[in-house]
């Protein structure tokens, strides 16, 4: 009997899905990078890297789906220490570093360089420990709501201005859709086709929306 | 007037630098620039390291002050970088 052949929908759909999200996250990041080297401030510098890093991430995380869709159609098998070495671990790690730099964006000032670095980069190792030791983008997801959550907790605790509270929603919204986009991966989807098709819509909708503020900025 | 952050202070530099035909002697700058000098030298030594001014000698061996490409680069796009630090919370 002939595998079940891909479904062309969900295919097109998380091709189109990545290479928007993608290119906009490293116009963003290029867009940016002038800025970056007249000041060399902290603020801007934690924002491209978060930027530069979820589209890094969008990437890693359509691969990873290519590769569950295509070796469930066509049954091959790929050992399981081989799909956490070439996508789950270095998904972990960069979409960790994605989120942890999202949030320096807000709570740079409070902090030093180092202590950023060195707090940033050690939960990112535990995460991924816990996600080597899991072996599930399932196990990704929940590691990184529980990282989100803190998060939340922090930006509520350094509440400096309120005018600033707009773009400290619209950072944590791209870390939560970040979240959602991930719990679609795995052989089983966390989410029916049509509920991920709106999330990825809205994702989109929230990278048009601070790429068009940018170029508005920048030019 | 509030306390002026790092940008402010650079962009304030800088200013006063291309306000004097791109030419000052480091003197007459500190006192423009109204800060103490510990504070100047270190903004000085790191405008000079990040190439955003660099320092001429005339022929009387004065040292003079002079912005570079990117320090006049700097203060052209300084309201847009202003802009975008104050609008994205950053």
């Amino acid at each position: 009997m002939p595998p079940p052949p891909i479904d062309p929908w969900f295919f097109w759909t998380e091709l189109l899905f990545t290479v928007v999200a993608v290119i906009l996250c490293w116009r963003v990041y290029f867009k940016t990078k002038e800025m970056y080297d007249l000041t060399r401030h902290e603020g801007i510098r934690h924002f491209r890297i978060a930027f530069f890093l979820f589209g890094l991430s969008y990437l890693l995380r359509f691969f990873l789906s290519l590769f569950f869709l295509t070796s469930m159609t066509f049954s091959f098998f790929i050992p399981r220490e081989w799909i956490l070495l070439l996508f789950i671990l270095p998904l972990s790690y960069v979409s960790t570093i994605g989120i942890i730099s999202l949030i320096s964006c807000s709570v740079w000032k409070q902090f030093s360089r180092t202590t950023l670095i060195l707090v940033g980069n050690g939960i990112a190792v535990a995460l991924l420990l816990i996600s080597v030791f899991l072996r599930s983008p399932r196990a990704m997801f929940m590691v990184q709501l529980a990282l989100l959550l803190l998060a939340v907790a922090l930006l509520f605790i350094i509440r400096q201005h309120p005018k600033i509270s707009k773009m400290r929603a619209l950072y944590l919204l791209v870390a939560t859709l970040w979240l959602v986009n991930l719990l679609t991966l795995g052989p089983r989807r966390g989410l029916p086709f049509e509920v991920q098709a709106v999330f990825q819509a809205l994702s989109i909708g929230v990278f048009i929306y601070i790429h068009h503020r940018l170029v508005r900025r920048v030019r | 007037m509030g306390r002026r952050d790092r940008l402010e202070v650079i962009h304030d530099i800088l200013r006063v630098i291309a306000d004097n035909r791109n030419s000052i002697l480091p003197t007459p700058l500190l006192r423009a620039a109204n800060m103490s000098s510990s504070s100047f030298a270190e903004y000085y030594t790191d405008l000079v390291a990040k190439g955003l001014v660099k320092e001429e000698c005339d022929p009387k061996g004065r040292k003079y002050v002079t912005l570079t490409d990117k320090g006049f680069r700097y203060i052209e796009k300084y309201d847009a970088i202003r802009g975008f630090i104050d609008e994205f919370g950053l």
